[in-house]
């Protein structure tokens, strides 16, 4: 049997996991800050920026294609009419980093970090 | 012999069809929370092509393959997708192969084409979208590229075992 492993595969499968865990190390790392934004992108321009607020309680409609409900401190995609709806499964978005992608309708919706005023960087 | 082998890489190119649209009977995603990810059997068909055919066959069927495929599912994102994620992943498979028995197993083979795989198609997806947030998929799909790539690792090892058994020769 050509699948008894050997110590390359050991290497293949670190060096997976290596870059797995530094990509998601340097994406953890921009997504610092106290207050937490939505971001909703279309076809690679930024459509909207809004704060999350425990009291946010918005709907954004894109075109019919994408609704966007976010709700308190979370983000998700609603409605998407396309067949795979990767990002309808992807739920709930609550913490920054987290993204949900639209890929047939070149939707992205994304939850970014950000500190709320200069005092916020000194302190 | 020619004919033979032509007939055989039609063979292949169908499997590979059938099997990523029997996949899709089986959403994955559905199960481990990570969208969009996929068990990629059909990269049981390039791997094994590369292994008994050659490297020339086996990027003709895998062209074949997306393309078919991208068409009975209607999808012209799909295509751009799968054809990078394949493309990179044939490369990644054809030089380890090289070093199989000695570096690796099959298995390694099959998790770095997996893995790279994934690369492809997050890489075909940010320049689609025009922006790099997909990359937070990656992490997700990198770390599951490991069981899934040992799983058609080990799926077209135990294919080539019984392929030696019954002395099947292209």
């Amino acid at each position: 049997m050509r699948s008894r492993m050997k110590w390359g595969d050991a290497v293949i499968i670190g060096a997976v996991l290596l870059v797995a865990a530094a990509l998601a190390a340097v994406l953890a790392m921009q997504a610092v800050g106290d207050r937490l934004y939505a971001e909703v992108w279309k076809d690679g321009s930024l459509v909207e920026r809004v704060a999350l607020e425990e009291q946010t309680d918005r709907t954004i409609e894109l075109d019919g294609h994408n609704t966007v409900v976010l709700l308190g401190k979370t983000a998700k995609m609603q409605y998407a009419d396309c067949r795979d709806q990767v990002c309808v499964r992807t739920g709930t978005l609550t913490r920054a980093g987290q993204v949900a992608v639209c890929l047939p309708n070149r939707v992205v919706l994304k939850i970014t970090g950000g500190q709320s005023d200069i005092d916020a960087i000194v302190s | 012999m020619k004919a033979k082998k032509v007939s055989f890489c039609g063979l292949l190119t169908a499997l590979a069809i059938v099997l990523s649209l029997a996949e899709r009977l089986f959403p994955l995603d559905a199960v481990v929370p990570v969208p969009g990810v996929k068990l990629g059997l059909a990269n049981v068909v390039t791997l094994f092509a590369l292994t008994r055919l050659s490297v020339r066959d086996a990027f003709f069927i895998l062209v074949c393959r997306v393309t078919i495929s991208s068409v009975l599912m209607g999808s012209v994102t799909a295509f751009l997708f799968s054809l990078l994620g394949g493309l990179l992943s044939l490369v990644a498979m054809y030089l380890l192969l090289r070093l199989e028995g000695r570096f690796c197993s099959l298995l390694g083979v099959s998790v770095a084409g997996a893995a790279a795989h994934n690369i492809g198609q997050v890489l075909a997806a940010i320049f689609w979208m025009q922006t790099a947030a997909v990359a937070a998929y990656l992490p997700f799909l990198l770390v599951m590229s490991v069981p899934l790539g040992l799983v058609t690792g080990l799926t077209c090892s135990v294919v080539l075992a019984h392929m030696k058994k019954i002395e099947f020769h292209v």
